[in-house]
């Protein structure tokens, strides 16, 4: 028991620290582009004109020059972003001892995604848990330590849709195992909400390709059905057929919402993961970057 | 056909294993090889998938066959079949097995025999008759040809045993003319490679043989050189001189001679050197003159067969000698007694017996002595005659009655007058002096003592036969002994009394020389008894047994320049129960030597064992493990397990790891049970369990309160004692075994003798204990039960020559210094081993005594369970002294026999004696015996001038 319960608390910081890492190779990505200064606020100065409010001259930049400058700042457009991930039995799964599981790539991407919003200054919250929506560390904070309940605790596994705010932004990590109609389902009602957002696909690499051979029991993750196969060979390309089709329609249904889509297996680097989130996330709202 | 029918199975009954497989196939067939669990989350994809695969997916059946297989082979190697080829028969005639089975060929019989059974069995699957050819003669009837079928052939060997004759070359000659030439014959000669007869017939037999047919000739069952005592002299009155000669001289041997009693009890044994290159050895064997009497045979141990044997007949024999005479006088006065003279000049050579005249007739006497008797009754006399005519001896001396009676039973006639007196008052002449023996008397050499005078003396009456039928005579020609031969004994007449009265000569040492001459004369080799012809009395078989005579033996006539040894005159007794006399083989063989034969170039000669027998059980075992192997490789490839580059070795080879360890120990011959490993990692106990719980739980007890007492005063930590059933448990790692014997103890079988033999050859220590040394019997001073039972129990055994305890032995002074060995009881003798020279470096393995040690130390809950008497207390707790000394004996042997302890051992012996001597307190029941305090004391003096010389 001990034993199990210091292996997952040592997972922890290492989630933690793993995530900063992703975060801070994105960040420093990023900035490299931008303009010099962190600012959290300041977007640029301009000229002052008449019917802007005096409070906001900045003493210090007029004094340098003839004119007088008022410090602009950004437009309060902060965003809300709603992560979730799929925390059922189906995403603790891995093919083999050195590929991360499911579940764990997809608390790593929410880690280091909200780290690397709370240095934008996002509200994020983590759909599930009736928290306002935080910013900064203290986000960061309850999300490791949601992640960290999560998997001593039960899961949640299902978006709680309700709680979602309208004009948030949601991203949705699974492996969208169920049947297509219920994702329909959920999706429609985000978008009479007027909620758009970003679903992250993670499989395993063996999901897709079958990788077995011969006389195989195969067993449920979810509940304890089985099934037997004697020659697994044999069914491999009508599987992968079907599989196929199913990530297939799953891509029209979020393509024909306009929603974005990315794919991501266990064995590619998570980096990619969160980089390509944080740049759909760049398209679809101007960010305060 | 022929490698099938040279297989043969040593366990056939493993084959019953075979039966269940038809088991084995339902149930292989039942369970298909489990597939691999693998979770798998987009199962539901899975779902329509799969159906019309699930029905192919049970075992398939090569693969069933090959399981099959694999247990077959298995079990075909559980029955330990070995394959035996035999490149023998090139030819289909019948098959000949010419069998040695001369006395040289006892020595390993058995083995002989086996290897003929082989023969025929081979003779058998081929379908062959057998003619076995025995090389010695039985009887006249038995040689003839007899073409036999092998199972005939084999009840025939079962009854041929070895014949205490050497093989007969002419006989088997006489045998091979009669067979016809137009066969092609298989011959195979078990030969003993000893030369019987000459080199060269041998030579011309084997030719002989080979222009036959097909000859083998099979010598490696003669690779222990023949061994035959050839001659025994005595040298001296108490020392035989034994020579020795055996057949191969190529290497250096010790064997042992063993003097032996009419009943086969050790007297003395003797180790004797065969030196490299030496044929023959002698040695020289002492006996007390007393013991010698008791002599009846001479063994080489552990050989049996004829020539191993030397019977010892009467010749070697103190005689029987009856005197019978006026006994009152002798009680009285025995100086004046003429039978006192006679007991003692008889004594050192005779068992003297006095007794009615009639009683000694019938009394299987061979010389009765008349001193002083005159007139004998007429039945007596008749009686007496009879039994001279036997072969008796009968000697009268001359006596003042004599003159009154009958000339019945006298040699010659006296005269009627008065016997004349020399040198008396009234006498002129001198007293006369013995005239020196001449040569046909058998006193011949007998020196005669210059200070004996005759006095007075009998006259015989002249006559043409006195001069024959003289022995001695004095010097004017007077006879003094007389002598006639009846039938086969004599009777001899001495014509001076007994005693002193007449002459001196009975004080003097020629006497006694001249009455033995007389005695030996009943057993005599003297050429003058020999013309007689002897009926078979008791006759060696073939292993060195004396037997009944044959039907077919005959009498011997001794008096023939050569004997030879066939079947009619086999080695053994000759005579009757009177007198007998021992031919002994070994004196008959001229020349002990091996054959020295050229061999044609067809024949095969084998001079060792050819072991092409191949034992296939471990080989069939490695090739069973290795379809095991492959089958985990088949299976994996069936559930799709097998990935090329990737095989789970680590899997595997754990599987196979178990199975290797099971497999060999199959294979090793050696089993060790689980039971011996705890034995062997930590020393225990042993005792032998008796029908007898109590006294089962009396050894349990005593073992193991004497195990806590030697845990608490040395550093032997011991186990539990194990209680052994002798005939299942294994004993081979207890270094002690305690037997008690109790009055319903049963004899042990033939196997468990080997294996308490065995143990006792590789060190082991049994201590027997007959528990009965309690006051009630010894009183009564009778053998009890329990002594009849370990007697019974260790006739079995080839048990080396046991003596009481002697005063310096090991097992005294192993821990403590011990007088005594008491236990419940005491008082009673320890036997242990006679430790000359043994191979367990004189460390006895068997150690007897009666005190029932256990009960003195069995202890419940740390009280006592037996009263000790008579010593309480004192003596229980030297009880447990002698049980750690025992246990010490055991676990370091003669380690304290050591010479670098000696000094102060003896330091602390002459303390403690010295102590006693002061104040008297310290042990005085132990007081040491004389024996001991003597030796102590001189080795205690040795030491010291070593020390000073240095």
């Amino acid at each position: 028991m001990r034993e199990k319960a210091e292996n997952i608390a040592a997972r922890i910081p290492n989630l933690v620290l793993r995530a900063n890492k992703i975060a801070e190779s994105i960040l420093t990505g990023l900035h490299s582009k931008k303009k010099v200064g962190p600012g959290e606020t300041f977007w640029q100065f301009k000229k002052y004109e008449h019917g802007d409010p005096a409070q906001l001259i900045d003493w210090r930049r007029t004094a340098k020059t003839n004119e007088i400058f008022i410090q602009e700042r950004e437009l309060e457009t902060v965003q809300n972003i709603t992560l979730w991930r799929d925390t059922s039995a189906s995403m603790h799964y891995s093919s083999k001892i050195n590929i991360d599981k499911k579940i764990d790539r997809a608390n790593l991407i929410v880690m280091a995604l909200s780290i690397i919003l709370s240095k934008t200054g996002e509200n994020i919250s983590l759909n599930g848990h009736k928290q306002k929506p935080l910013r900064g560390k203290a986000a960061t904070d309850f999300i490791s330590d949601q992640i960290y309940k999560n998997i001593k605790n039960s899961y949640i596994d299902n978006p709680n849709f309700i709680d979602i705010k309208n004009n948030s932004h949601v991203i949705i990590i699974s492996d969208f195992l169920n049947p297509i109609t219920k994702i329909e389902e959920s999706l429609k009602i985000l978008a009479n909400k007027n909620i758009h957002g970003c679903f992250v696909h993670i499989f395993d690499p063996s999901e897709h390709s079958l990788p077995f051979k011969g006389r195989v029991n195969f067993n449920s993750l979810e509940d304890n059905s089985s099934i037997l196969i004697g020659n697994v060979e044999s069914i491999k390309k009508e599987y992968v057929r079907k599989i196929n089709n199913h990530y297939k329609k799953l891509k029209d249904l979020i393509s024909s919402h306009s929603w974005q889509y990315i794919s991501h297996t266990t064995i590619s680097l998570p980096e990619e993961a969160v980089k390509n989130l944080f740049l759909s996330l760049n398209q679809q709202n101007k960010l305060n970057i | 056909m022929s490698f099938f029918s040279s297989l043969s199975l040593i366990s056939p009954s493993a084959l019953w294993a075979l039966v269940a497989i038809p088991v084995l196939w339902f149930v292989l067939k039942m369970y298909p090889p489990s597939p691999k669990n693998i979770f798998f989350p987009p199962i539901q994809f899975l779902n329509n998938l799969g159906k019309k695969e699930e029905t192919s997916s049970s075992t398939p059946i090569w693969l069933l066959i090959y399981r099959i297989l694999i247990i077959l082979i298995i079990i075909f190697a559980f029955a330990n079949p070995v394959y035996n080829p035999t490149q023998f028969f090139s030819k289909n005639g019948p098959f000949i097995i010419l069998v040695d089975n001369g006395w040289p060929t006892s020595v390993n019989w058995e083995k002989r025999k086996n290897k003929i059974f082989e023969f025929i069995d081979i003779a058998d699957q081929k379908n062959l008759p057998v003619i076995l050819v025995p090389t010695t003669k039985k009887d006249i009837s038995s040689d003839k040809i007899e073409l036999m079928s092998p199972v005939d052939a084999r009840s025939k060997l079962e009854t041929l045993s070895p014949n205490p004759w050497p093989s007969e070359l002419d006989y088997v000659n006489k045998i091979l003319s009669r067979l016809p030439l137009d066969q092609n014959y298989n011959l195979v000669w078990l030969w003993d490679g000893i030369n019987h007869d000459t080199q060269e017939k041998y030579q011309r037999l084997v030719y002989r043989l080979n222009d036959l047919g097909t000859l083998k000739i099979i010598n490696y069952l003669n690779d222990l050189s023949t061994k035959v005592i050839s001659n025994v002299k005595r040298t001296r009155d108490d020392i035989l001189n034994v020579e020795i000669i055996r057949s191969l001289g190529t290497i250096e041997e010790n064997i042992y001679i063993r003097a032996l009693g009419a009943n086969g009890e050790i007297l003395v044994r003797k180790k004797t050197l065969f030196n490299l290159g030496n044929r023959k050895t002698k040695i020289d064997i002492q006996l007390p003159s007393k013991i010698m009497n008791e002599l009846s045979y001479l063994k080489i141990e552990n050989v049996n067969s004829a020539g191993s044997i030397y019977l010892l007949d009467e010749k070697w024999k103190k005689r029987n000698v009856g005197i019978f005479g006026d006994k009152s006088l002798f009680r009285t006065q025995p100086l004046l007694s003429p039978i006192y003279y006679l007991d003692r000049a008889l004594k050192p050579f005779s068992e003297i017996k006095l007794g009615e005249l009639k009683n000694l007739i019938n009394k299987n006497i061979s010389v009765i002595f008349l001193p002083g008797i005159g007139k004998i009754d007429n039945e007596n006399t008749n009686n007496l005659k009879k039994w001279i005519s036997k072969g008796g001896i009968l000697v009268r001396f001359a006596s003042p009655n004599l003159m009154a009676s009958n000339n019945d039973l006298l040699p010659v006639t006296l005269r009627t007058s008065n016997s004349r007196s020399l040198g008396g008052a009234l006498s002129w002449e001198k007293p006369a002096q013995i005239k020196s023996f001449n040569k046909e008397s058998p006193f011949y050499g007998i020196k005669i003592q210059n200070d004996i005078f005759i006095r007075n003396q009998v006259i015989a009456e002249p006559s043409p036969v006195l001069a024959s039928r003289t022995w001695a005579s004095l010097e004017d020609g007077t006879p003094l002994v007389t002598a006639l031969k009846i039938e086969k004994g004599w009777n001899i007449l001495f014509h001076v009394t007994a005693n002193a009265d007449w002459s001196n000569l009975p004080l003097s040492g020629t006497f006694v020389e001249i009455l033995e001459k007389i005695i030996s004369l009943s057993f005599s080799s003297n050429r003058s008894l020999n013309s007689e012809i002897l009926p078979p009395y008791r006759l060696l078989d073939g292993f060195g047994r004396l037997t009944d005579p044959y039907p077919y033996s005959a009498p011997i006539n001794l008096d023939e320049e050569k004997i030879s040894i066939t079947y009619s005159n086999s080695p053994g007794f000759y005579g009757n129960d009177l007198y007998r006399r021992a031919i002994n083989l070994g004196k008959y063989i001229k020349n002990l030597e091996p054959l020295v034969v050229t061999f044609p170039e067809k024949v095969s000669y084998e001079n060792t064992i050819p072991d092409k027998s191949l034992y296939l059980k471990s080989w069939l075992m490695i090739i069973s493990l290795i379809l095991i192997f492959l089958d985990h490789f088949l299976s994996l490839l069936i559930r799709g397990r097998l990935k090329i580059n990737k095989i789970p070795f680590s899997k595997i080879l754990k599987i196979n790891t178990i199975l290797l360890l099971i497999f060999t120990t199959c294979l090793s011959n050696n089993d060790i049970y689980a039971d011996d490993k705890l034995s062997s990692l930590q020393p225990q106990l042993g005792y032998i369990e008796t029908n007898n719980i109590e006294i089962d739980r009396i050894s349990q007890e005593g073992l193991r309160t004497l195990g806590k007492v030697l845990e608490t005063r040395t550093s032997i930590l011991l186990g539990p004692p194990k209680k052994i059933n002798i005939t299942k448990d294994s004993i081979s790692f207890l270094p002690l075994i305690y037997w008690p014997i109790s009055s319903d103890s049963k004899t042990i079988s033939e196997q468990s003798l080997l294996k308490i033999k065995n143990y006792i050859e590789n060190g082991g220590l049994l201590v027997f204990d007959t528990r009965d040394a309690n006051p009630s019997s010894i009183v009564k001073n009778e053998v009890t039960d329990e002594q009849k039972i370990l007697k019974e129990i260790l006739r079995p055994f080839d048990l080396p020559a046991l003596i009481p305890i002697p005063g310096d032995h090991v097992l005294r002074r192993s821990f403590y210094l011990l007088n005594e060995f008491p236990g419940r009881w005491t008082g009673e003798k320890l036997w242990v081993e006679a430790t000359a020279e043994n191979s367990r470096d004189g460390v006895s393995s068997i150690i007897i005594g009666r005190h029932d040690w256990a009960a003195a130390w069995a202890k419940i809950n740390n009280k006592p369970i037996f009263v000790v008497v008579p010593g309480g207390e004192k003596q229980r707790e030297y009880s447990y002294r002698f049980g750690i000394n025992l246990v010490m004996y055991a676990m370091t042997g003669n380690y304290k026999a050591d010479q670098v302890h000696i000094k102060s051992i003896l330091r602390r012996l002459q303390n403690l004696n010295f102590n006693e001597g002061q104040k008297g307190s310290e042990t005085p029941e132990h007081e040491m015996d004389s024996y001991t305090k003597k030796a102590i004391n001189e080795r205690f003096r040795e030491i010291e001038d070593e020390e000073n010389a240095k």
